[in-house]
């Protein structure tokens, strides 16, 4: 259950790294707002995907 | 001299051992595996350097675009039809394959020749990655065309980097390869989110109306950066063909193709060419648009990405850097007696972080991945010669094991005889390899065929 919610934690940040681009470039989302997503995601994606790799050995 | 060859030869095979054997067939692994490898593998620091050198060497877009199809199209083929129908006919890695063609001086010569070429690769990850830490104490990067270090302060970033990437990767180079896995999707996304935040800079406008128009203006212009070769389309893709030339047509990667179950997954490189030697490569050009053309993958990833995007440029030369300083290691491990893992590879870290302080390794970094490609390929070209063409001529094969020869001078005649000739052809270096190709598979067999006759 807790591996499960560590992937879908890691997939969720790894989405969102996706997005905000996606959104700033469309303009619904400012320069800083997307920047401090993007480095918020990327901080959760390393702690859900290191978090999982490590329940998954 | 001979005993302390043959000390070495003997050395040189023990550290080999554990894949002297050829790979049983319950080892085989399945397709999605080498998808995934191959995916994660080519998404490099190096990569922030290769797309941006691109825009400033004035290519236009669609000669970029076209030359990446073509040219990763061609590594893909390479890597089918040359190298995974050799691993799987085989299931040996280059190493037990050449030592049985070219007897094992030969081979010796060859992993030095690899560790040092690795050295300069893992140098100029280095020096990538601290374009990024350099944003973070203010340290300038040296401009486009230097050769030696500009600063006390890019010296000292170097040493500092080099000696905490050297010391991990003595302190546990599996645990990294771990981490390696985590960074790889993550980094690629840098590539892309860069990329999309850095158009509205360049202009492009929500609807991608104009989107084809800045490329062509903006971004791949045409017009090459001052002290720049302009490239076209044939310079795109042969570098795109070559990029990973030791791999394919120089057969170093049947190490990994050994474990195939069918030659048909050479196919499968294709998930790592077009993702990482297409995709990425155009993020960056587009990255380094953005900032102005100015060489400095710190500074572009830290514009379209922010502190997320510095931490980018840093891993990926950290975790590219790694298995390069142990595969290093590995083959220096050859010449250095009874030396322990952890001491081979501080001399492989310290002599990466010497030439890491050169600016020049990444600044022609372009140059330098024709030249490792082209040092490498004769080896190729011989043990396809062997492999194929020597059971259709009724040449002896494997005479080097056969007759027990420490030197297989042929062979190591051909390797230097073609890189003299490659190093003299009058044209441009991403060109030369192809002929010298030829002139290796040609004379390989020529030579070996009138030794039978004498």
């Amino acid at each position: 259950m807790i591996k499960r919610l560590f992937w879908l934690g890691a997939l969720l940040s790894l989405g969102i790294c996706l997005a905000v681009p996606v959104l700033y470039f469309a303009g619904t989302m400012n320069e800083g707002g997307y920047k401090l997503a993007f480095n918020l995601a990327s901080a959760g994606w390393f702690v859900f995907a290191s978090l999982w790799l490590m329940k998954r050995r | 001299m001979a005993l302390r060859f043959a000390d070495i030869a003997a050395r040189m095979d023990r550290l080999y051992e554990f894949d002297r054997e050829p790979v049983a067939a319950d080892k085989l692994q399945s397709g999605g595996k080498f998808a995934g490898l191959f995916a994660g593998e080519h998404v490099a620091a190096t990569e922030f350097v290769i797309g941006a050198f691109f825009v400033l060497h004035g290519v236009t877009a669609r000669d970029l675009l076209l030359g990446l199809l073509f040219g990763n199209l061609l590594a893909v083929l390479s890597w089918t039809f040359l190298c995974a129908p050799i691993a799987v006919r085989t299931r040996l890695t280059l190493y037990w394959y050449l030592r049985r063609i070219a007897g094992p001086g030969v081979t010796l010569i060859y992993n030095i020749a690899n560790a040092f070429l690795y050295c300069i690769l893992a140098g100029a990850m280095i020096s990538v990655s601290a374009t990024a830490l350099g944003l973070v104490f203010g340290i300038d990067v040296p401009k486009l065309g230097s050769v030696l270090p500009n600063s006390v302060g890019w010296v000292l970033l170097i040493f500092v980097l080099g000696a905490a990437f050297t010391t991990m990767a003595i302190l546990g180079f599996e645990k990294l390869s771990r981490f390696a896995q985590v960074c790889s999707p993550w980094i690629f996304l840098v590539f892309i989110a860069g990329a999309v935040a850095a158009l509205p800079k360049l202009g492009v406008q929500t609807n991608l109306g104009n989107l084809w128009e800045v490329a062509t203006t903006k971004i791949w212009n045409g017009v090459a950066a001052a002290g720049q070769d302009k490239f076209g389309f044939w310079h795109i893709l042969f570098f795109a063909w070559f990029c990973n030339l030791a791999m394919h047509v120089g057969l170093s990667d049947l190490a990994l193709f050994r474990y195939a179950r069918r030659w048909t997954y050479g196919l499968y490189t294709a998930f790592g060419m077009y993702p990482g030697h297409m995709l990425a490569w155009v993020c960056s050009g587009v990255m380094v648009a953005a900032i102005g053309r100015e060489m400095h993958p710190g500074m572009m990833a830290f514009e379209a990405a922010s502190w997320a995007g510095v931490a980018g440029v840093l891993l990926a030369g950290w975790t590219t850097a790694n298995p390069t300083l142990y595969r290093a290691g590995l083959a220096l491990q050859t010449v250095t007696p009874n030396w322990p893992r952890w001491k081979i590879t501080l001399g492989a870290g310290a002599m990466t972080t010497i030439l890491a302080c050169f600016p020049v390794f990444f600044l022609k970094l372009l140059d330098y991945v024709a030249i490792y490609g082209l040092i490498l390929m004769p080896v190729g070209a011989i043990v396809f010669a062997e492999h194929w063409i020597f059971p259709l001529l009724k040449i002896e094969q494997y005479q080097a094991e056969k007759r027990g020869w420490a030197f297989n001078w042929t062979a190591l005649i051909v390797w230097i005889g073609t890189l003299a000739v490659c190093f003299a052809m009058p044209i441009h270096l991403f060109f030369r390899w192809l002929p010298g190709y030829g002139i290796a598979l040609v004379s390989y067999t020529v030579l070996m065929a009138s030794r039978r006759r004498t």
